[in-house]
């Protein structure tokens, strides 16, 4: 296993309980992935693995040719990656947080500011750069959050729960700015949500997590039964909550 | 009778003391600051106000009661048989402490296990007042009245401690004064502008720094007397004299100025300096609920908005400078070294002026000075390691995601809590070069502290990281709670300050170090950031779990040694430090038996039997390299205490001959000396009985080190090729035993 984003046999138990269970995926190519599941289901705790924030029980993750549970730093400098609950230095500025993170990241802050001033207005996020993020309300921290985890314009990014927040038309620029990144800059975007609004009108590809399990993984086209069954309902036959009309 | 005095009313009203300094600050209205319904945490404050009011009662009934017995004491009109007051009096004042303590002890056992998160640990320090739907009068006359109760109780027994009821109703008025003066003063001081609170804090450092220093200086002097056999202390009882400097909170990283009271009453010839000092500690004092709190308020994040200029680039170290300085304006971040550097300028002018006899030369004062900083900057940088590392913990989502390595955080934050630590080397400096040439020991003394300065900023950060680092803080903060981490930490420390003689402070000083370098390896693994609670990933190292262990073992001896004051009288003192270590030891063995389950064991008894015998040998051949080095190179000549009694010389033995080799190796080589092996490369290991013996040379505070670090040696390496504990346990025994027959012979000959 040698891919940008992979997981093999990916296993997490928490108290004796498995949050995720021999869950395997690759992800290859440049595009949105959507990592779609009920609440609970692991989205969360898939994307810690990767991130080498938490051990694997069993099986394994690997990001860009790192490991992620023994390599994270590495994994961390190829990768963005945006919590679900975005939290900052309370006395710094967003500018300043950013600031940092180059820093961190051993950024050029001039050439981060020519690849983030775009993205700021896109994201009508100029607001989040001069007040103080101890202040911020969570649809900023989450704005914050994304200018943080594209810094270094990986190749690889993660979010969990991206628009989560957001207003409308944030929540759209940021969606439209994703399908951007997969196109014009070979970026590899994996997201959750429970929004499936935001999975099918974005996502090239689905990942269904059901009580830890991958139930699902394919494109809507390849995830679909029949012919123009719509993403709601597959997601609810996937999660085994399928009205049984859909099937008839 | 003075002593009858003393066990009558000094001892509760201590007690009293104690137990209301706990309640006050550690606060049993902690809980009623979590995150309830507003309602019922108001409910809870009126409960709580009710409770405090209570004890105030207490005390205020306590001190009247003492001051009837200090009275009779004062008119030396004194029945023969005892002073008369009703048992039932003193019975129900003792039941009442009793209820005090216990209270004291399940509020902070409560506090130890339930964890508060950080955010509502800080809003204990508003003082439980804020929690009340009082008007600010309201809150003025509670404060009021819980202050004068305190400061009566303490009144009572500065008067005991001097004699003087006049001088403690002095002191009485000029705390209460103080403290509602102070009061007012806090009511406004949400609304004042930055520079002042800044100003306020300084004030407020240096009361504190001032304090401690009196504290300690009068400590010193009491010390050096005693040793110089003058124990007259211009006519005040020197017993009380310790007891007054034993009540000293050493779990405390602030102090509460009102010791000073008794201070400034007690030595009434020091007027001027101990009035002023404590007057300014007292307001301070008053003060320092709300300007804690204003330190971390949204006053100060409001002022650092309008702060001009962002900063373009920001390392790990930039962020740490700009982070402190938005918390708090410069004043009060340099407001401890400042008031440390003028306190001890103002300290050696009075001594110039030679208003302040002390019985000893220029050298001992700056050795006291050098001692002051290492306190002082000591825990200073804790407290500032403790802050940096909440910060972080807040911010823990942006920095899980960002390629930073454990060691380049530490490292950053090192470099500012060291840099922080060091100007507290600025006052002892002051001190030797304005008055006079420095000497080529003062040299090396400084020398010693910037290293132990450097070195302790350094441990204070790891041990923040272990104790509150990776968001899962794992008990209350505040500088206020003993773990056994501080224990780890204050021991060398304490070496550096106190031992006698350069290899002895080279000892401790080295011991320092290998315990920071332990505690930082084990810290990087806790600022790894991962989510996986402690039983998933070890995020201590095997060796330092072994020493918190041992951490534990100290704070065991203290508190056993004090409650054995019950069992045993002032005449049979020695029988408290036989039940101390005893009791100590035990629960050392079953810790240490509960807790190594991680490394292999070692059995008791070697293979063959001729290992004990070589054991036994290695004993005597060491003390006998003991008694050379005592005698041809210290020049001095062991002894025991000559006026113990047979029975307390019996338990003595049993205790150093028996029961110290068998707890102490089963730790030290069954157990730290495992670790040791278990962390150290495959080629190494057979040295790891060297670290071992260091860490057991080193923990005997105020013992010459070499001797028993030959001992640790000889031991460590009898259990490595004997595997098993049998031979170390016996060369120990055999030592000990034979070192205490030498002394208890050498002093009864001599008498």
């Amino acid at each position: 296993m040698s891919a940008r984003l992979g997981a093999e046999g990916l296993t997490k138990t928490f108290a004796g309980r498995a949050a995720l269970d021999g869950v395997s995926f690759t992800v290859d190519t440049a595009g949105v992935v959507g990592l779609l599941g009920p609440n609970g289901a692991g989205k969360t705790t898939t994307f810690k693995l990767l991130l080498g924030m938490l051990r694997p029980s069993a099986g394994r993750a690997e990001i860009g040719g790192h490991d992620c549970t023994n390599e994270p730093t590495l994994v961390r400098s190829v990768a963005g990656y945006m919590p679900d609950e975005p939290a900052f230095y309370d006395y710094l500025s967003g500018r300043e947080t950013l600031a940092f993170v180059a820093e961190v990241r051993g950024l050029d802050p001039a050439a981060m500011w020519r690849w983030l001033d775009p993205l700021v207005h896109e994201l009508a996020a100029e607001t989040v750069l001069e007040g103080r993020c101890g202040a911020f309300s969570l649809g900023m921290r989450k704005k914050l959050a994304l200018l943080v985890a594209l810094a270094h314009q990986p190749k690889i990014l993660l979010l969990d729960e991206p628009t989560n927040g957001l207003d409308p038309p944030s929540a759209a620029g940021a969606r439209a700015l994703f399908q951007r990144l997969a196109r014009e800059h070979d970026t590899t975007v994996l997201l959750s949500t429970h929004l499936l609004d935001l999975a099918e009108k974005s996502c090239d590809r689905l990942l269904v997590l059901d009580r830890g399990k991958l139930v699902g993984d394919g494109s809507l086209a390849e995830l679909r039964r029949v012919r123009d069954e719509s993403l709601e309902a597959v997601f609810m036959r996937l999660v085994g909550k399928a009205p049984v009309a859909s099937e008839t | 009778m003075t002593s009858q005095v003393r066990a009558q009313v000094l001892g509760p009203v201590l007690a009293q003391f104690r137990a209301l300094g706990r309640i006050t600050w550690l606060g049993v209205w902690r809980g009623a600051h979590g995150e309830r319904p507003h309602t019922l945490r108001r409910l809870a404050g009126v409960l709580l106000v009710a409770l405090r009011l209570y004890i105030v009662l207490r005390i205020v009934y306590g001190s009247a009661v003492a001051l009837v017995m200090l009275r009779d004491r004062v008119a030396a009109s004194m029945p023969a048989g005892g002073i008369e007051v009703s048992p039932d009096h003193l019975s129900a004042a003792r039941l009442v402490l009793w209820a005090l303590a216990l209270l004291t002890l399940s509020s902070r056992l409560r506090d130890d296990l339930s964890a508060p998160r950080h955010e509502q640990k800080t809003r204990i320090d508003e003082g439980f007042l804020s929690a009340l739907p009082l008007s600010p009068h309201a809150r003025a006359c509670a404060s009021f009245a819980s202050s004068a109760g305190y400061a009566l109780s303490f009144a009572t027994f500065a008067a005991i401690a001097s004699g003087s009821v006049t001088g403690a109703f002095v002191g009485l008025a000029l705390f209460v004064v103080c403290a509602c003066a102070g009061d007012l003063l806090a009511e406004r001081a949400g609304s004042w502008p930055r520079w002042l609170l800044g100003i306020v804090a300084f004030a407020r450092a240096l009361a504190v720094v001032c304090s401690v220093g009196l504290v300690l200086l009068i400590g010193a002097v009491a010390f050096y007397r005693a040793q110089l056999g003058k124990m007259s202390l211009d006519g005040a009882d020197p017993e009380i004299f310790e007891a007054l400097i034993a009540l000293w909170p050493a779990d405390r990283a602030t102090v509460d100025p009102m010791y000073l009271v008794a201070q400034a009453l007690f030595h009434g010839r020091l007027g001027g300096l101990a009035a002023v000092t404590a007057g300014l500690s007292l307001a301070m004092y008053a003060l320092r609920v709300r300007t804690r709190r204003t330190e971390t308020s949204e006053l100060l994040v409001q002022a650092a908005k309008t702060d001009s200029g962002f900063a373009d680039t920001l390392s790990l170290f930039g962020v740490e400078r700009l982070l402190t300085a938005r918390r708090a304006p410069w004043l009060a971040r340099a407001a401890t070294p400042l008031a440390c550097f003028l306190g001890l300028a103002a300290a050696s002018l009075w001594l110039m002026r030679g208003r302040l006899i002390l019985g000893f030369g220029q050298p001992d004062v700056f050795a006291f000075s050098v001692a002051f900083c290492m306190l002082v900057g000591g825990q200073a940088s804790v407290r500032r390691a403790s802050h940096t590392v909440r910060d972080d913990v807040a911010a823990r989502p942006l920095l899980a995601s960002l390629p930073i390595a454990p060691r380049a955080t530490l490292r950053a934050k090192t470099a500012l809590v060291q840099a922080y630590a060091v100007s507290f080397a600025a006052g002892p400096l002051f001190l030797a070069a304005t008055f006079r040439a420095m000497t080529v020991t003062e040299a090396l003394r400084l020398v010693e502290l910037v290293i132990v300065l450097l070195v302790s900023a350094s441990l204070a950060v790891s041990v923040a990281f272990l104790t509150q680092g990776n968001g899962a803080p794992r008990s209350a903060s505040l500088g206020a709670s003993t773990r056994f981490e501080q224990t780890l930490v204050l021991v060398p420390l304490f070496g550096v300050m106190f031992d006698e003689g350069r290899l002895n402070h080279a000892f401790a000083a080295l011991s320092l170090v290998l315990l920071t370098l332990e505690a930082r390896r084990a810290a990087a693994k806790s600022v790894r950031w991962t989510d996986d609670d402690d039983a998933q990933v070890a995020k201590q190292t095997p060796v330092w779990r072994a020493l918190l262990v041992f951490g534990a073992f100290f704070p065991i001896q203290l508190v056993i040694q004090a409650l054995s004051v019950v069992i045993f009288d002032e005449s049979r003192r020695e029988w408290r430090a036989v039940l101390a270590y005893a009791s100590s030891g035990v629960v050392l063995a079953l810790l240490t038996f509960r807790a190594r389950s991680d490394q292999p064991s070692l059995p008791f008894a070697p293979k063959r039997a001729w290992w004990l015998a070589i054991g036994a040998l290695s004993g005597l051949a060491a003390h006998g390299a003991t008694m050379l080095y005592v005698r041809f190179v210290l020049g001095t000549e062991p002894a025991a205490d000559k006026d113990a009694s047979l029975s307390a010389l019996l338990a003595t033995f049993v205790l150093v001959s028996v029961l110290a080799p068998v707890v102490e190796e089963y730790y030290f080589r069954g157990w730290l000396q495992q670790a040791i092996t278990s962390e150290l490369p495959r080629r190494l290991r057979a040295f790891a009985f060297v670290p071992a013996a260091f860490a057991f040379s080193a923990v005997h505070v105020g013992s010459e080190h070499l001797p028993i670090f030959v001992l640790g040696l000889v031991a460590g390496a009898l259990a490595y090729l004997s595997r098993s504990l049998g031979p170390a346990m016996l060369a120990h025994g055999v030592y000990n035993a034979s070192l205490l027959i030498g002394a208890t012979c050498t002093s009864r000959g001599g008498a």
